[in-house]
């Protein structure tokens, strides 16, 4: 689960979020919607523990994994290498983790490119990396930023029942700027203007 | 007095190394590939030209031609025709670094002209001011070249006043002007320079296989044919000067005779160069782990501080203060009249170096792909190869042959802590060219000339046989 109580954050004088509390329930997942700027991203690099909030308190259970906005994939590192390192300090066997990147890799279609490195990659293609790649520890929490940002309309649909059935019976956390992808992949949204949290009904 | 002698002197040189540099810049930019390679060569060559050979050749020069050769503008101009590639070659790796969409929506909108003065030269302002301040502070610390154009600068002076005196304290002292001057220069600079736009792209994270393409117009032309101008004054009279020479057989009896100041150049310059490099990355290691603890900046800054006040003050500073150390510590009096003493000064006078090219590069990384690697907890060693490594590597190999080659020519820092048997060629040049000894002067400078290409030639070479190109290329991974 993810809980946040009273959360206050500056950037440089700029108030980044604003006396925030959400509480996230094991299994839930909950859309952050928001404008440029309204502080979705700063919310999420928190709930990571990237970044320590200026007051209140942030409790999570469990595994994070994140899809950055920007990727953040590894240049110099191939698709299936990108794999490999997130899943290096895992529990699991050399055997086990050979299977589980083969098997991630075919979930999100990028057996093809395995031995490509990013800068080879269109935005899509890196896109779906960047989700293989967060999937592949099987973390108990998810948080991702603008997931489907760099996908085309059709890919974006495509990708819905893929993500909505691996992000189920997880804790996740999605910040977006799109009504559509919220409303296909949240069981809940929350709105966020200029660092304040208002819940939707 | 002297100190004003040694300003002027310093920043005439900048000035036209500035000048020159910038022109060059302009000229070789918008070049095609292989036309900017040919350029590129030659620039490194004109930094690769011993300043003794340069310094000589321009002697004789003047003094046929008659031109007024012991004045300070006139040995200025020289040393500016030795460092003036060191702004081109900063400011053309600036601009690889720049977003290329930045420059191609400007190509839409904008004449040439006007991309060229309110955005590409704009943008480059903290590249021309970082090699600006490389260029100064080689000038305010080089007393061969005024020493030969018989300039008085200060430093230069309290070399002569030490070497009579062997008063320490007042030696140390006395390091203290220029030591504010140097160091008023850095803080302006890196003030400066966080105020400006360096418009620089994501490359690390964006496809790195789209170039950055410039703009070319009349003005081009004309700065290129002005370059082709500069090469020609750069190379030729030290060419001229040294070509004879190799048909000489009294050249080879010189160069034999000269093997043991070779050798040891070699062991200083190699040494001091390894020893810098690896302590930048030693230290490059500690920020990395002090990084995933969230604690980079300040680190980082306090380092630079540390590593820069040693490469700002002239290397005579450093050597006065080792012997010293020595003499103040018993436990390290065993040092003394080592060559390691040599080793350990280029090290500590050049760290900076190695540092601050990997510092460059290291800032060219998305603050999100660290982040990424934090939070699925990569391990140090893992980070390091996979991230950091491939950014650093190819600045770290340049930054090697860098220190190598100032190390070759640096009689500074030598001059006092060489050990008996130990003196290495740039010193031996300097004797020479200070008695007039012209035709050994050419011939030993002839062998360093050859030593600073070794580490080229050989890098030329495992890149041939590996089939590989620069940028160096970068470690998959398979199989962890």
């Amino acid at each position: 689960m993810i809980d946040l109580r009273q959360i206050h954050k500056n950037h440089g004088g700029t108030a980044a979020l604003v006396d925030v509390s959400l509480t996230v329930r094991r299994g839930e997942s909950v859309a952050l919607l928001g404008h440029s700027g309204s502080g979705k991203t700063s919310l999420l690099r928190l709930v990571a523990g990237l970044d320590p909030p200026d007051s209140g308190l942030v409790h999570t259970e469990g595994k994070i994994g994140m899809v950055f906005q920007s990727l953040a994939l590894w240049p110099h590192v191939t698709v299936r290498g990108q794999l490999e390192l997130v899943l290096h300090g895992s529990r699991w066997n050399s055997e086990t983790r050979k299977k589980r990147v083969a098997e991630v890799m075919q979930m999100f279609g990028i057996e093809n490119w395995a031995d490509r490195k990013p800068g080879a990659l269109s935005g899509g293609q890196q896109q779906r990396v960047a989700l293989a790649r967060t999937f592949a520890p099987e973390p108990e929490i998810l948080l991702l930023d603008e997931p489907l940002a760099h996908l085309d309309v059709n890919s974006r649909k495509e990708l819905h029942p893929q993500l909505l059935s691996q992000i189920k019976e997880r804790t996740v956390l999605i910040a977006t700027h799109d009504e559509e992808d919220a409303k296909a992949l949240a069981q809940r949204n929350v709105q966020m203007r200029e660092g304040r949290l208002y819940t939707q009904p | 007095m002297l100190i004003l002698n040694s300003l002027l002197f310093a920043t005439l040189t900048t000035v036209i190394a500035l000048t020159l540099g910038i022109i060059a810049f302009i000229g070789m930019a918008p070049l095609s590939a292989k036309l900017r390679t040919a350029a590129l060569i030659l620039s490194a060559t004109c930094l690769l030209m011993p300043s003794f050979l340069l310094a000589g050749s321009w002697w004789n020069l003047g003094m046929k031609m008659g031109l007024p050769i012991a004045s300070l503008p006139y040995g200025a101009g020289v040393l500016a025709l030795q460092l003036w590639p060191a702004i081109t070659l900063v400011l053309l790796g600036f601009v690889r670094q720049l977003d290329p969409s930045l420059l191609e929506a400007a190509t839409l909108m904008l004449p040439t002209a006007r991309i060229w003065t309110s955005i590409i030269l704009r943008l480059l302002v903290p590249g021309a001011g970082v090699a600006a301040l490389l260029v100064f502070i080689l000038a305010l610390n080089n007393f061969v070249i005024p020493t030969t154009f018989q300039t008085r600068v200060y430093i230069a002076d309290v070399y002569v006043m030490f070497s009579s005196l062997y008063d320490t304290r007042r030696a140390l002292l006395q390091s203290i002007p220029l030591w504010i001057i140097s160091l008023a220069a850095f803080t302006w600079l890196a003030r400066i320079s966080s105020r400006l736009e360096t418009g620089r792209s994501n490359r690390q994270s964006a496809n790195l296989s789209r170039p950055v393409v410039l703009p070319r117009d009349r003005t081009h032309i004309i700065c290129l044919w002005i370059t082709w101008m500069v090469f020609l004054f750069s190379l030729l009279p030290p060419l001229y000067h040294l070509l004879p020479q190799l048909a000489s057989d009294d050249t080879w009896t010189t160069l034999r005779l000269a093997l043991p100041q070779f050798a040891a150049s070699l062991v200083y310059a190699g040494g001091g160069a390894l020893l810098s490099t690896l302590t930048g990355l030693t230290l490059w290691c500690f920020l990395i782990l002090k990084q995933q603890q969230g604690v980079r900046y300040r680190w980082t800054t306090a380092i630079q501080w540390v590593l820069a006040t040693p490469f700002i003050l002239s290397g005579f500073f450093l050597g006065i203060l080792l012997v010293q150390l020595g003499q103040w510590a018993v436990a390290l009096a065993w040092w003394q009249g080592t060559w390691l003493l040599g080793v350990v000064a280029l090290a500590i006078r050049f760290t900076w170096i190695p540092f601050e090219m990997a510092n460059v590069a290291q800032r060219r990384i998305h603050q999100d792909i660290l982040d990424a690697a934090r939070l699925c907890k990569l391990p140090l060693s893992l980070s390091f190869r996979y991230i950091h490594w491939p950014v650093m590597r190819p600045s770290l190999l340049a930054a090697t042959w860098l220190v190598f080659l100032l190390a070759l020519w640096d009689v500074e820092t030598l001059l006092l802590v060489y050990p008996p048997g130990g003196e290495p060629a740039s010193l031996k040049i300097f004797q020479f060219l200070h008695y007039g000894y012209d035709t050994q002067v050419a011939v030993l400078s002839l062998g360093l000339l050859a030593m600073g290409l070794l580490p080229g030639g050989i890098l030329a070479f495992y890149l041939r046989i590996s089939h590989k190109s620069i940028p160096l290329n970068t470690p998959t991974i398979h199989g962890i």
